[in-house]
C-alpha cells in the first residue's frame, strides 16, 4: 500500500505537481533570503565606517563549509526538480519535404495551411493514438504552439520567404502535467503526418468490397468490371500525366500497366465476357431485365425524338438563312501547329451546323443504343438456360474480378513508389527533448545564486545593530 | 647600480631603525613585533617595510605604524614614502589557513554524504519508479501499407506484474488498439514453474488482437535440454554440415506451446504466419535460433522463404536477442524488426549511454551492439525493447517500457 | 571657477542615471509592448493573365476585397471556433489588402496613356495583413490569416472558375410526399444535372483526383452512371410493369395538368415563332436594300485577331445570328413540348391501364389495375420502395464524395489561379526593441545633459557662493555646508584636517599694504596646492588668513610631512622676503573617538602649534 502510494507519487504526482512548485518554493526561499540580507546590509550600513565595511568584506568567510554544503544539498535538490519541471517542455521540428512545399502548397496542390499541425482533427487524433487520459482536446491545444523556424518578410521580394519548417512546442500545463511530454509531442506529429497522408497525399482504390455478383445481372457485371478498370486507366493515365519515364522497381511505367489494363479490359471483358453472355443470352432473372432493357429503350427513344427534332431544326435553320447574310470576311488566323493561314470570320451557319452535327451523333447514339439493347432482348429471350454456361460466366467472372483486383494492387503500387520516390518521406519530424547542456546550465546558475545568496547572508550579520 | 649602493648602504641602519624602536615602545610590544618586519629601500624616496608575523598585518599596522615611521624618518630623514606589505608564510600554516583546511574537510566529507545519500534517493526513486512502465512510440513507413497499423511489443516481462493479474498493462495494450501484438521473448523465468503466467497473459492478449510468442532464452533453457547453438544442436542431432534438418528443432515434443497456442497466441519458432490486417497482408516472422552461429545453419530456409516469398506483404520480424542483425550483413531482414533482450543496458548513463549488457559488456554500444532504441537493419528499422522487467534495483534511468510502433505509408 | 569637465559632472551620477534610464526603459518597453500589435501579412499573386486586366478568370471585375468579405470571415469564424468570441465585423477590420505595383508595368502604362493609347493594368500581387493584439499573440495573426486565405482561396475557385454546381436536390426525397414515378424522374434529373457538371470538369481536368476522397470526377461520372443505369432503370420497369403509384387519381391529374401546360407553351410558342419569321424577314429585306451586306471577297482584316479581346468586349453576336438562333430555340422548345406531351401520354396510359387481369375494373377505380388484381403488387411496391430509399442512401453517399471532391478541386484551382508568394510571416507594428533602445539612449542623452547642465551650475552657484575669489579655494559658507553635512555621519579612518593660520595677517596688511598681504595668501595657496598635489584633498578658505585642508585616504604623517615640507619652501621663499610671516599648523586625523568632523576640526585646533618665517633672521621656531 505504502509502496504503491510512494511509486505514484514519484512516478506521477511529483513530477506532475510538486516538482514546479517545490521549485518555484526552493527559488522563492533564497530570494527571500537575498533580498534580507540586501535590506539588511542597506540598514546598517551606516553603523560601519568605510575602513570596517571593506575589512568585513575582506574578512567574511567565502568559503565556509556550511554555506559550501547548503548549497551543494540544494543545488542537487533543484538539479532534481528542474529536471522534472524541464522533461515538461519538448519541441518538434515538421519539416516539408515534398517539392510542392516550397511553393506553400500541399502536395495535392491545395494551399499548405501550418495551423492544421495543432487542429482540433490532429489533436484528437493524438490523444486517441495515445490513450491519453484525463485530457480534452482544449487541455491540450492550448499547450502546443506551432510557428515557422524562419519567416520572411513583404518589404521586398529579397525578403519573401516560403517556410518549410516549421517548430511545435508543447508546454505542459496543470491539466496535462500527468503526460509524458515526449510522448504527447511525438502522437501530436505522429498523428500529423497520419491526418497529412490521409488528406494531402496520393490516394487511389476502388471498391474495398467484393459486390454480390450472384445478385446481379450479367451484364451490369460487364458495366461494373468497365467501370472499375476505366477506374484503374484513369488513374494510371492521371500517374503517367505527372511523370510518363517513372520506371516502378520492377521494371514498369505507368503506361505499361495501363497498356496491359486496357488490353485486357478489350480482350478479357468486352470480347471474352461480354460475348459470352450475349451470344448465350444469359440473364439471371430473364424477364425483369428484358423489362428493364425495353423500358430503357422507350426512354432513349423519347431521347433520340428530342434529339432528331433539336437536328433538323438546325438543319431548317441553315435553310433558312439569308444568302446575303453569309457574307464573311477574311483574318489571317493560325493552326493548331502554329502556322499562319486564312480563316474566316464565324456567321451564325458556323454554329448552327457544329449543333446540328452534335444532335446528328447523339441520335446515332441513341439508336445504337436501341440497337444494342434489342440484341440483348432477342438473345435473352431466345436462351434456353444451359447450366454449364451460367457456370462458366460466373468464372469468367471471378477470374475477371481477381485480375482487376490484381490490376489495382499492381497500379496502386506504382503510385506509391512513385508517390515515396517524389514525397521524400512527405513530412519529417525530430523531436528534440531536453538537453544535459540546459539542463547543467540552470544548475549552475542556481548554484551560482545560492551561494551569493548565502554568503551574503552571512556578511550581512556581521554588520553591527547599532553604531 | 648607484640604487644597489645606496641599498646596501641603508642596510646598515635596519639595526638602528630597529634600536630606535625598541627604545620607543614598550618592551612588551617590542617583543612581539621586532621580529615579524624588515626593512628594505627600494629607492631614495621609497621604503618597503615587509611584515611577516603570524598576526594580520592590520594588527601590525595599527600598532605600529606610526612609531616604525617616526623611526625611519629619524634614521633615514623625512619625505620617504613608506610602504609595509605582508609577506608569503613560509613553513607553518596559520591560524587561518589551518582554519580554511579543516572547513575543507569538512566540506569534502559532506559533499562525500551528500553524493551517497543522493545516490540512495536516486536507486530508490529508480526502483519505485520501475514499478510502472513507460510507452515508447515509434513510427516508421512502409511502401506496402495503405492505412495505418500499430505494432505492439511486449518483451522481458520476466513475470514482473503491473497491477493485479497484470491488468495496467492490459489496460493500456487494451486502450492502444494495436493490430498486432508480438512478445519478444522471456516473458517468463522458468517455463516450468510461470506457465501459468504466460498462458494467462496470452489469453488476454489475443483477446485485444492477434498475438504472437517468440522465445527468449529463459524459456529455451527450459524447453530444450541443450543450449541452441550449432556446436551442441549438431551433437544434439548428429547432424554435420552435410546433412542438418532445420525441422529436427521442431519436432520436439513442447507442452509449452501447445498451452500457448490454446490460450490463441501464436507461438512461432522459425516461421511465419500471415494473417490479414485491415486491407494488407502481414507476414510475421519468429525467430527461434536467435544464436548467430545456428541462426543461417538451422533456420536459413524458413527465413528465406519468408524474405523472398510474397515481397508485397508487410514482414516484421521478432527476435529474442539482436545479435543477428549486429553480425550478418543482409539485403533484406524484414520491414520491421524487433527485439528484446537487453533490458536496455540495465543503467543509462546520460551522454554516455547504456552501461552494461551480458553479452557486450561495459558501454556495449561503443563496440557497435544494438542494446536500446532504434537501429537500422539492412535500411530497416530494427527496434531493440528495454523489457518490461521491474524487479532488479540495478535498472536505473532506464524504466521498463511497452514499445508501439505506427507503420504508415510514408 | 572649476574648469567645464564633462566627466567629473558624470562621474558621480552617472550610477544614479543608468539606473534611472534602465528603470524608465523597461517602463517604456512595457508600454510599448502591452500597446503592440502583431502583423501577419502574407503576400499572394493572382497568376491568371486577366488578372493584370483587373479581371477574374470568368471575365468579371476583380475585387480582391472579398478576402475580407465577411462570407469569408464568418467561414474562418466558424472554422476555427471563435463564434461568440469575435464579431465578424471586428476581424474584418483588422484586415488590410495592399496592392504592390509592377514598377515597369506602371512606366509601359504610363506612357502609353501620355501617348493617347489604351493601357490596362492593374497589380496582381498584393499583400494581405491581419493584425492581432498584444493579448491574443503574434500566433493567433498568422492562424487568422492563414484560415482566411484558405477560405478565400477556395471561394475564388468556387466564384470564378469552377462555377458549375454539383448539389445534392434529392436529399430525403422519399420523406416528402413524391409519387414513386415522380420521385424517379427527380432523381434521374438530379443524376442528369451532376453528370454535365461532372462532365464540364472532367473536360476541364480530365486526371484531377483528390487526395482526400481518392477519385476523379471521370470516376465519379462513371459511378453516377452505372447507377443511373442499373438501379434506376431497373426501379422504372419495375414501377411502370407493376403500375406501382401511391395515388393513381394524384398521379393521372399530375400528368394531364402537365400535358395541358405544354399544349399553352406550345400555342406561345407558335405565335413567337411566327413573329421571329416575321422579324427575319423584315430584317434581310432592309439589309439588303441598304447594300451593306455587299461585302468584298478581297476584304482582308489588318491585324491578328486578339484572342482576349473577346473577354472584355463581350458576346458580339450580330442580331441576325441571334434572331435565327431564337426561331430554331423557340421552335425546339415547341416540338420537345409536344415529345413531352408524348411521354406523360405514355405514363397516363401505363398507369390508366385496365386490360389486365382486372377485367376493366380500375377503369371506374381509384386504384390501378395491378392494384386490384396483380398478386405481386405488394411485393413490387415494397422493393420498389427499398430500392429507392437503397438508391438514395447510395446517392447520398456518392454525392458527398462529389462534394468533397469538388470542393479539394476548388482548394487546388484557388492554389493553381493564386499563388503565395511569401508565407504568412509576423512582424510587431512596432519594433518594440528599437524603440526600447532608441528610448534608452534618448534617456541617457537627456539625463546626461541634464547632469552636466545641473552640474555647471552647481560650479557656478559654487563660485559665487561657495568660492573665495582671491584663492579659489571654497570659502567658509562651503566649510559650513560640510559641517552640516557630516554631522550625522562618521568620517571613515584616514580622514586628516590639517589647519593653518596666518596670525599676523592684519600686521603685513597694516605695514606691507594689503596689497602685499592678498599676495602672501596667494603664495599660501600655492604652495598648499603643490604640496597636497594630487591627494584627495579639498582646500578652505575660512578668510582672514585661515586655511582648512580636508584629507581623505591619509594619514598624520603623510599630512605631517607635507606640512614640514611646505615650511621648509616657505622658509625658501624667494618673494617677499622681508616679510616676517607668523602662521599656526594644526593637524588631526580620525582615530578613536575623533570620528566626526567637528571633534576632529576642534582636535586639529587643539593642536595647533605656531611657526614664523623671518628669512631676515633665517631661522624657524
Amino acid at each position: 500500500m505504502f509502496t504503491d502510494m510512494l511509486q505514484n507519487l514519484i512516478t506521477n504526482t511529483l513530477p506532475a505537481m510538486l516538482t514546479g512548485i517545490l521549485q518555484k518554493l526552493l527559488l522563492l526561499i533564497f530570494a527571500l533570503l537575498l533580498l534580507v540580507a540586501i535590506v539588511r546590509i542597506a540598514m546598517r550600513i551606516n553603523n560601519v565606517n568605510r575602513t570596517e565595511r571593506t575589512q568585513i568584506f575582506k574578512t567574511a568567510e567565502y568559503l565556509n563549509a556550511w554555506i559550501l554544503l547548503v548549497c551543494f544539498v540544494t543545488t542537487i535538490l533543484f538539479g532534481f526538480l528542474n529536471h522534472f519541471e524541464m522533461k515538461k517542455s519538448v519541441h518538434a521540428i515538421v519539416s516539408l519535404n515534398y517539392s510542392e512545399a516550397s511553393q506553400a502548397l500541399n502536395s495535392n496542390g491545395t494551399r499548405y495551411n501550418m495551423a492544421e499541425i495543432i487542429s482540433d482533427e490532429v489533436v484528437e487524433k493524438a490523444i486517441e493514438k495515445g490513450a491519453l487520459e484525463d485530457v480534452t482536446v482544449k487541455q491540450l491545444k492550448n499547450c502546443l504552439v506551432v510557428y515557422p523556424c524562419v519567416q520572411g518578410g513583404v518589404g521586398d521580394e529579397s525578403q519573401y520567404h516560403i517556410s518549410t519548417e516549421f517548430a511545435v512546442e508543447y508546454h505542459a500545463s496543470k491539466d496535462t502535467a500527468h503526460l509524458d511530454s515526449e510522448n504527447v509531442i511525438k502522437l501530436i506529429t505522429s498523428a500529423y503526418k497520419e491526418y497529412y497522408i490521409e488528406k494531402y497525399t496520393d490516394n487511389f482504390s476502388i471498391d474495398a468490397e467484393k459486390p454480390e455478383f450472384e445478385n446481379m445481372e450479367y451484364m451490369d457485371i460487364v458495366s461494373y468490371f468497365d467501370k472499375e478498370t476505366m477506374a484503374i486507366l484513369n488513374y494510371l493515365y492521371g500517374m503517367a500525366g505527372k511523370n510518363p519515364s517513372f520506371v516502378t522497381e520492377s521494371g514498369s511505367t505507368f503506361n505499361s500497366i495501363a497498356g496491359k489494363v486496357h488490353q485486357f479490359k478489350e480482350t478479357q471483358l468486352n470480347q471474352n465476357l461480354k460475348s459470352l453472355i450475349l451470344q448465350n443470352g444469359i440473364a439471371r432473372e430473364k424477364n425483369e431485365y428484358v423489362d428493364r432493357l425495353l423500358y430503357h429503350n422507350k426512354n432513349v427513344d423519347f431521347d433520340r425524338q428530342k434529339n432528331e427534332v433539336s437536328y433538323q431544326l438546325c438543319n431548317k435553320a441553315i435553310d433558312m438563312y439569308s444568302e446575303e447574310m453569309t457574307r464573311v470576311v477574311l483574318v489571317p488566323t493560325w493552326d493548331q501547329a502554329g502556322k499562319y493561314y486564312m480563316g474566316r470570320t464565324k456567321v451564325g451557319v458556323d454554329e448552327l451546323s457544329v449543333m446540328a452535327t452534335n444532335f446528328s451523333n447523339y441520335v446515332a447514339s441513341n439508336e445504337k443504343e436501341i440497337m444494342d439493347n434489342k440484341l440483348i432482348i432477342d438473345k435473352i429471350s431466345a436462351n434456353k438456360k444451359n447450366e454449364e454456361t451460367y457456370a462458366s460466366a460466373d468464372s469468367l467472372v471471378e477470374s475477371i474480378y481477381s485480375s482487376i483486383k490484381a490490376f489495382e494492387k499492381e497500379a496502386i503500387n506504382a503510385g506509391r513508389e512513385y508517390s515515396r520516390h517524389k514525397m521524400n518521406q512527405c513530412v519529417a519530424v525530430s523531436i528534440y527533448g531536453v538537453s544535459l547542456m540546459s539542463e547543467l546550465k540552470s544548475i549552475v546558475l542556481f548554484a551560482a545564486f545560492a551561494y551569493v545568496t548565502l554568503v551574503l547572508r552571512k556578511i550581512s550579520k556581521c554588520f553591527p545593530k547599532k553604531a | 647600480m648607484e640604487n644597489t649602493k645606496y641599498m646596501e648602504k641603508t642596510e646598515k641602519y635596519q639595526d638602528s631603525i630597529k634600536e630606535l624602536f625598541k627604545e620607543i615602545v614598550p618592551e612588551e610590544m617590542y617583543d612581539t613585533w621586532a621580529d615579524t618586519f624588515e626593512i628594505e629601500c627600494v629607492d631614495e624616496k621609497h621604503v618597503v617595510v615587509t611584515y611577516h608575523g603570524i598576526e594580520s598585518i592590520k594588527k601590525f599596522k595599527k600598532q605600529c605604524k606610526r612609531t616604525l615611521i617616526s623611526c625611519i624618518y629619524s634614521v633615514l630623514g623625512t619625505g620617504k614614502k613608506i610602504k609595509i606589505t605582508k609577506m608569503r608564510s613560509h613553513g607553518k600554516f596559520s591560524a587561518k589557513t589551518k582554519k580554511n583546511i579543516r572547513a575543507a574537510r569538512f566540506f569534502v566529507i559532506g559533499m562525500i554524504f551528500v553524493c551517497i545519500a543522493t545516490a540512495v534517493i536516486v536507486v530508490l526513486c529508480s526502483y519505485i519508479g520501475n514499478r510502472n512502465f513507460r510507452e515508447t512510440f515509434y513510427s516508421t513507413s512502409s511502401i506496402k501499407i495503405d492505412s495505418p497499423i500499430r505494432v505492439i511489443q511486449v518483451s522481458d516481462l520476466h513475470k514482473a506484474s503491473y497491477g493485479k493479474n497484470n491488468e495496467d498493462l492490459f489496460e493500456r495494450v487494451e486502450a492502444l488498439k494495436p493490430d498486432i501484438i508480438i512478445c519478444t521473448g522471456d516473458i517468463v523465468n522458468s517455463v516450468k514453474t510461470d506457465a501459468e503466467y504466460a498462458v494467462a497473459l496470452g489469453k488476454r492478449l489475443s483477446a485485444i488482437a492477434p498475438s504472437y510468442y517468440i522465445y527468449g532464452n529463459n524459456e529455451v533453457e527450459d524447453i530444450y535440454d541443450f543450449p541452441l547453438n550449432e556446436k551442441a544442436m549438431d551433437k544434439k542431432f548428429g547432424f554435420d554440415k552435410t546433412n542438418r534438418d532445420e525441422m529436427a528443432l521442431l519436432k520436439i515434443e513442447d507442452a509449452f506451446e501447445a498451452k500457448l497456442e490454446a490460450a490463441g497466441i501464436k507461438v512461432l519458432k522459425n516461421e511465419k504466419d500471415t494473417i490479414k490486417v485491415k486491407t494488407m497482408t502481414v507476414d510475421v516472422y519468429g525467430v527461434l535460433t536467435s544464436n548467430p552461429s545456428a541462426f543461417w545453419s538451422y533456420s536459413e530456409k524458413a527465413f528465406l522463404d519468408y524474405t523472398q516469398t510474397n515481397p508485397d506483404n508487410l514482414k516484421i520480424t521478432a527476435v529474442h536477442e539482436p545479435f543477428i542483425f549486429e553480425e550478418f550483413q543482409h539485403d533484406f531482414w524484414g520491414d520491421l524488426m524487433l527485439a528484446g533482450h537487453t533490458h536496455g543496458g540495465v543503467v543509462r548513463v546520460p551522454v554516455l549511454g547504456p552501461l552494461y549488457t551480458h553479452e557486450g559488456g561495459l558501454f556495449p554500444e561503443r563496440d557497435g551492439d544494438f542494446v536500446y532504441g532504434r537501429y537500422d537493419a539492412a535500411g530497416k528499422p530494427l527496434i531493440v525493447s528495454a523489457g518490461l522487467e521491474n524487479t532488479s534495483v540495478y535498472r536505473m534511468n532506464n524504466q521498463p517500457e511497452l514499445v508501439i510502433i505506427d507503420i504508415n505509408k510514408f | 571657477m572649476k574648469n567645464f569637465q564633462i566627466l567629473r559632472y558624470l562621474k558621480k551620477i552617472l550610477p544614479i542615471i543608468v539606473v534611472f534610464c534602465l528603470l524608465a526603459t523597461y517602463g517604456v518597453y512595457y508600454k510599448l509592448s502591452s500597446s503592440n500589435t502583431y502583423i501577419a501579412s502574407e503576400v499572394i499573386h493572382y497568376n491568371d493573365e486577366q488578372a493584370e486586366k483587373g479581371l477574374a478568370p470568368t471575365g468579371d471585375k476583380l475585387d480582391v476585397n472579398e478576402i475580407k468579405s465577411s462570407a469569408v470571415m464568418s467561414r474562418v469564424v466558424d472554422k476555427m471556433g471563435l463564434t461568440g468570441t469575435y464579431s465578424v465585423d471586428s476581424l474584418i477590420s483588422r484586415m488590410d489588402i495592399t496592392p504592390i505595383e509592377d514598377a515597369d508595368k506602371v512606366a509601359q502604362k504610363e506612357a502609353k496613356l501620355e501617348e493617347g493609347e489604351e493601357y490596362i493594368y492593374e497589380p496582381s500581387t498584393f499583400i494581405v495583413s491581419f493584425a492581432a493584439t498584444s493579448g491574443e499573440g503574434a500566433e493567433f495573426a498568422r492562424t487568422v490569416l492563414d484560415e482566411v486565405l484558405d477560405v478565400y482561396f477556395e471561394q475564388f475557385s468556387q466564384k470564378y472558375v469552377n462555377v458549375a454546381p454539383a448539389n445534392n436536390t434529392i436529399e430525403n426525397l422519399n420523406q416528402n410526399d413524391y409519387d414513386f414515378i415522380e420521385m424517379m424522374e427527380l432523381i434521374d434529373t438530379s443524376i442528369e444535372n451532376t453528370l454535365t457538371t461532372l462532365y464540364q470538369r472532367i473536360e476541364q481536368n480530365n486526371y484531377y483526383r483528390s487526395t482526400e476522397t481518392g477519385t476523379s470526377f471521370a470516376e465519379l461520372a462513371d459511378d453516377f452512371n452505372y447507377l443511373r443505369q442499373v438501379n434506376v432503370s431497373s426501379l422504372f420497369s419495375k414501377i411502370y410493369k407493376h403500375q406501382i403509384t401511391k395515388n393513381k387519381s394524384v398521379l393521372i391529374s399530375d400528368y394531364t395538368t402537365r400535358i395541358d401546360n405544354n399544349d399553352i407553351s406550345n400555342e406561345k410558342d407558335e405565335s413567337l415563332v411566327e413573329d421571329i419569321v416575321t422579324v427575319i424577314d423584315a430584317y434581310v429585306k432592309k439589309m439588303r436594300e441598304s447594300g451593306n451586306t455587299n461585302i468584298s471577297y478581297e476584304y482582308i482584316l489588318d491585324n491578328l485577331h486578339e484572342r482576349n479581346l473577346q473577354d472584355y468586349v463581350g458576346d458580339q453576336t450580330v442580331t441576325y445570328d441571334e434572331l435565327i438562333y431564337s426561331w430554331r430555340d423557340r421552335n425546339e422548345s415547341k416540338q420537345h413540348a409536344i415529345i413531352d406531351t408524348a411521354y406523360c401520354n405514355y405514363i397516363l396510359d401505363t398507369f390508366t391501364d385496365c386490360t389486365g387481369k382486372c377485367g376493366g375494373k380500375c377503369a371506374s377505380s381509384a386504384l390501378t389495375c395491378s392494384e386490384i388484381c396483380d398478386a405481386e403488387y405488394a411485393q413490387a411496391r415494397a422493393e420498389v420502395e427499398t430500392g429507392i430509399e437503397t438508391l438514395l442512401k447510395e446517392l447520398t453517399t456518392l454525392y458527398d464524395t462529389t462534394m468533397k471532391t469538388n470542393n479539394e478541386y476548388n482548394k487546388y484551382l484557388g492554389a493553381s489561379y493564386i499563388s503565395v508568394l511569401s508565407s504568412a510571416s509576423v512582424r510587431e507594428s512596432v519594433n518594440v526593441m528599437l524603440y526600447t533602445a532608441i528610448a534608452f539612449f534618448f534617456l541617457m542623452v537627456l539625463c546626461c545633459g541634464g547632469a552636466i547642465v545641473l552640474g555647471r551650475a552647481g560650479d557656478i552657484i559654487n563660485y559665487i557662493f561657495y568660492t573665495d575669489h582671491l584663492t579659489e579655494f571654497n570659502n567658509r559658507a562651503h566649510l559650513d555646508k560640510y559641517l552640516k553635512a557630516k554631522d550625522k555621519k562618521l568620517l571613515d579612518d584616514g580622514v586628516v584636517y590639517c589647519m593653518l593660520d596666518i596670525t599676523n595677517l592684519a600686521h603685513i596688511n597694516a605695514e606691507y599694504t594689503r596689497d602685499v598681504g592678498d599676495e602672501i595668501i596667494k603664495m599660501f595657496t600655492r604652495y598648499i596646492k603643490e604640496n597636497f598635489g594630487k591627494s584627495k584633498t579639498e582646500y578652505i578658505y575660512n578668510g582672514n588668513g585661515s586655511f582648512v585642508m580636508l584629507t581623505e585616504e591619509s594619514d598624520y604623517i603623510t599630512v605631517e610631512d607635507i606640512m614640514r615640507l611646505f615650511r621648509l619652501r616657505l622658509d625658501e621663499r624667494e618673494e617677499h622676503k622681508n616679510v616676517v610671516i607668523e602662521y599656526k599648523i594644526g593637524i588631526a586625523e580620525t582615530f578613536k573617538e575623533n570620528k566626526t568632523a567637528r571633534k576632529l576640526l576642534s582636535e586639529a585646533i587643539k593642536n595647533k602649534k605656531s611657526y614664523t618665517s623671518d628669512l631676515n633672521e633665517k631661522q624657524t621656531v
